[in-house]
């Protein structure tokens, strides 16, 4: 094992693959703030380049670019409210309404602050699991899933704000959304409308939630004219500001690791990543949070937000490197990355290839922080942005949602998707209703299905199959705990 | 080793394509006289990046520019939905003038065609097939918590046996299986991959599990134990494991990836191709990054693709009614 990281220490030390450190990253952080693209994308370009590198180095980069994306996507999502990656849906929340306050210095120090302290926990517990690695990997079967997506499914009830019923339906719908097309379980279209061309194969993230979120701004601001931000109030950053937002990140040490908890434990579980952490830590922390500006603008909620989603990447490397299973779209292709370099993955890599499990650890890390970094050194000039009139802006913003709804597949359908979907976005805020149920249903109802349904499957129809598997029980009790929560703390509230 | 550089330019161009697409697309070799060929070819892969095939589309992408006239850039894109079917679409829809080459496993693109039928939106036998590599059997493996060790003990177990199944390949091979043997079988589904659904065998979601030789033959340590190789002869890697056809059932399924053009397109060309992949699986370079990555390098000609392709035409066209029955029981 301490010959493995001697290994890849030995080459960290090298000029070479600190400078390759260096351009992955920064690769990966052009990747996430371009909406559209992500890790996935920027790791299968990359491919090919790593030919005519050795395998360390070639790993190295590749895991650089994949831990790197997640904060870069955030950027996008706190300026101008398009999330980079469907990791960073809900940090427009808070983010965005930071920056129309004036405070895109401040909301861009914590999320750079809190990607890499909860990348690095994320990281930490994947060292740590080391030993126990396949064990962990097998404890998360279809109920175990199931239950962890459901967790996030009743964290709705937080999320609806005004009107509950409204805000129930709003999520119903968003689920119901997320089943159209082909069913990854029996194979049968849904609500395809016979097409053959697009709506088959479901409606994709990507297009859906820059139009939600950007398009639907665009059509706000395009309306209100004036600037994002006030001018004046961005003239004033200054380096100690954008270090007291970094500093802010620990003041939420509770939502922080809760956060960071749900988002290696999402790793962990198969077939779902960052873009379902980062809804389910964001819902969580809104029971918790006493912070009467949570989804309006407020650090705590930018702390659940970025510090989980950064989380998931340690935790999709467990059963990435412990088992051969891709604990993401990401964790693919780099398992297709170490394949052409003569490293096949599987359950020996942590028996016989130490040292190539520590090259993907301190390769993760790196980007981790050096994207971080990065983000918190170009601060302070980056945060001007929202300061440039509507006028200015928003012919780019709206290439920008377009491209990136198009970039992901070059398919003409997602634009239509975009557009309905920011029409759609706009109306939602414009009388009166959250988005977040809506994008909550949306994202985990696809994966709620796949679990459900693959669980009735191994039990042969018996809902027991979620009661008689200790892990999936547990979490079973937390999200009936959760559950209630806000209907007896609602009451003893009364009854004070 | 690269000097750092030459990094530095190879990510300088990574950074524009990056600037100027989205697609997880990967250009090789360089552009160079004019040609019969276009000057960029591009492979179009129906799964997703990381899997044995991509990785063999990838390799074979990266090498073949060399063998062919005028260099072409090479790219590779993976075309993913519904199950495989939009990628090999892609290909039926794309200009036959050699521009993009199809990369598919054979019995995926085949069963998804006969089980779908029109709403598969292809017709396999309608593209122009150049060579095939990849070749394996199939397999059918037993969790370790089970009593199977051959394929008789399936037809005694006295139930249903469970399989976890990835997609369309495993599940067809599994009721061919079924039916040739004459075992009862229910299908787990939905299983993100056959790492996943190894992952099931083990924590128990499921009795057996159907996948590649070379696949199953990595998870034998953590408990997976087979019971059959479908193939005429025993393999070397599993010299102690009995054929079906030992064990009296004449099973002979295999997978293997495919390259082929969109219908129409001009022999010309499909001959050049076919003459430069023969070279490149000729080329001790090549196969030698074929083994590093933990593959046993395959080739078979136009021809004997045709036929293998043929066969499994008739194989699948014979238990179309049964696999479709399977299907409709998931469903």
């Amino acid at each position: 094992m301490f010959e493995g990281m001697a290994t890849a220490i030995l080459a960290l030390s090298q000029p070479h693959v600190i400078g390759i450190l260096i351009l992955g990253t920064i690769i990966g952080l052009v990747a996430g703030v371009l909406p559209g693209l992500g890790n996935v994308q920027a790791m299968a370009v990359a491919l090919p380049f790593t030919f005519g590198m050795d395998r360390i180095t070639a790993i190295y980069f590749l895991s650089s670019i994949a831990s790197s994306a997640t904060f870069g996507g955030s950027i996008t999502a706190i300026l101008i409210n398009i999330p980079g990656t469907p990791a960073n849906a809900t940090t427009v929340f808070d983010g965005y309404a930071m920056t129309k306050r004036g405070e895109a210095d401040r909301a861009l120090a914590i999320s750079a602050t809190a990607s890499a302290l909860g990348g690095l926990v994320g990281i930490a517990v994947l060292v740590g699991a080391i030993p126990i690695a396949q064990w962990m990997t097998l404890q998360f079967g279809p109920p175990e899933t199931f239950m962890l997506v459901l967790l996030g499914l009743v964290t709705i009830a937080y999320a609806v704000q005004g009107n509950v019923v409204l805000g129930l339906v709003t999520a119903g719908v968003g689920m119901l959304l997320s089943l159209i097309g082909n069913s990854p379980v029996t194979g049968v279209y849904r609500f395809s409308l016979g097409s053959k061309q697009y709506l088959w194969d479901g409606i994709q993230q990507i297009p859906f939630l820059v139009g939600v979120f950007g398009l639907s701004e665009a059509i706000r601001c395009g309306m209100q004219g004036g600037a994002a931000a006030q001018v004046g109030e961005i003239a004033r950053t200054k380096l100690s500001g954008i270090l007291r937002g970094a500093v802010e990140t620990f003041r939420y040490p509770y939502t922080f690791v809760q956060s960071t908890i749900v988002g290696v434990i999402v790793g962990i579980a198969p077939g779902i990543g960052g873009s379902v952490s980062n809804v389910m830590a964001y819902a969580l922390a809104a029971q918790t949070s006493k912070d009467p500006m949570y989804g309006k603008g407020s650090a705590e909620g930018l702390v659940a937000a970025e510090s989980s989603n950064n989380a998931t990447i340690g935790g999709d490397a467990i059963p990435t490197l412990a088992f051969g299973i891709p604990g993401s779209a990401a964790m693919a292709v780099l398992m297709g990355g170490l394949t052409l370099h003569g490293v096949a993955v599987g359950p020996w890599l942590m028996k016989e290839h130490m040292e190539i499990v520590w090259v993907v650890v301190f390769g993760l890390t790196a980007g981790n922080v050096l994207s971080s970094v990065f983000g918190l050194l170009v601060t302070r000039w980056i945060a001007r942005l929202p300061t440039v009139p509507m006028a200015l802006i928003l012919p780019i913003v709206v290439m920008l949602v377009f491209v990136g709804s198009f970039a992901v597949r070059q398919n003409f359908w997602d634009i239509g998707v975009t557009v309905c979907s920011g029409v759609l976005g706009y109306f939602l805020i414009r009388y009166g209703f959250s988005p977040l149920p809506f994008i909550i249903g949306f994202l985990l109802g696809d994966a709620a299905e796949l679990a459900f349904l693959q669980s009735l499957h191994i039990s042969q129809g018996s809902p027991l199959i979620f009661l008689n598997h200790p892990l999936s029980l547990g979490l079973f009790l937390v999200a009936v705990a959760v559950g209630i929560y806000p209907l007896l703390r609602s009451r003893v509230i009364k009854e004070a | 080793m690269l000097r750092p550089s030459l990094n530095v330019l190879a990510a300088m161009t990574l950074v524009s394509l990056l600037a100027t697409t989205g697609r997880p697309t990967v250009a090789y070799g360089q552009a160079g006289k004019p040609s019969a060929l276009p000057s960029t070819i591009t492979f179009i892969f129906p799964l997703a990046a990381g899997g044995g095939g991509d990785v063999q589309t990838r390799l074979v992408a990266r090498h073949l520019p060399k063998y062919l006239p005028g260099n072409p850039a090479t790219v590779v894109r993976n075309e993913v939905g519904a199950g495989g079917r939009a990628g090999v679409q892609y290909v039926a829809r794309s200009k036959p003038d050699g521009s993009v080459i199809g990369a598919a496993y054979t019995p995926g693109a085949l069963s998804n065609q006969i089980t779908s039928g029109a709403d598969a939106g292809y017709d396999f036998s309608k593209f122009v097939l150049l060579t095939s590599t990849y070749h394996q059997a199939y397999t059918v493996a037993a969790g370790p918590k089970t009593p199977y060790n051959k394929l008789d003990d399936l037809k005694k177990a006295g139930h249903a046996i469970s399989f976890c199944v990835t997609g369309d390949i495993d599940m067809a091979y599994t009721v061919i299986a079924a039916k040739v043997v004459g075992f009862p079988f229910r299908l787990i589904p939905g299983y993100k991959g056959a790492p996943l659904a190894v992952a099931g065998l083990l924590r128990g979601d499921c009795e057996v599990v159907s996948f590649s030789l070379e696949f199953t033959n990595r998870y034998l340590k953590e408990g997976v134990r087979p019971i059959a190789v479908h193939a005429e002869e025993r393999d070397k890697l599993w010299p102690n494991v009995p054929t079906s056809k030992e064990q009296g059932y004449p099973l002979d399924l295999k997978i293997d990836v495919v390259f082929f053009l969109p219908q129409g397109s001009p022999v010309e060309i499909a001959n050049v191709l076919r003459e430069g992949l023969t070279k490149l699986y000729q080329d001790k370079e090549f196969l030698d990054a074929i083994r590093a990555a933990g593959f046993t390098p395959t080739f078979a000609d136009t021809k004997r693709t045709q036929q293998m392709g043929a066969g499994l035409f008739e194989l699948f066209s014979k238990y179309a009614s049964d696999i479709r029955e399977a299907a409709a029981k998931v469903h």
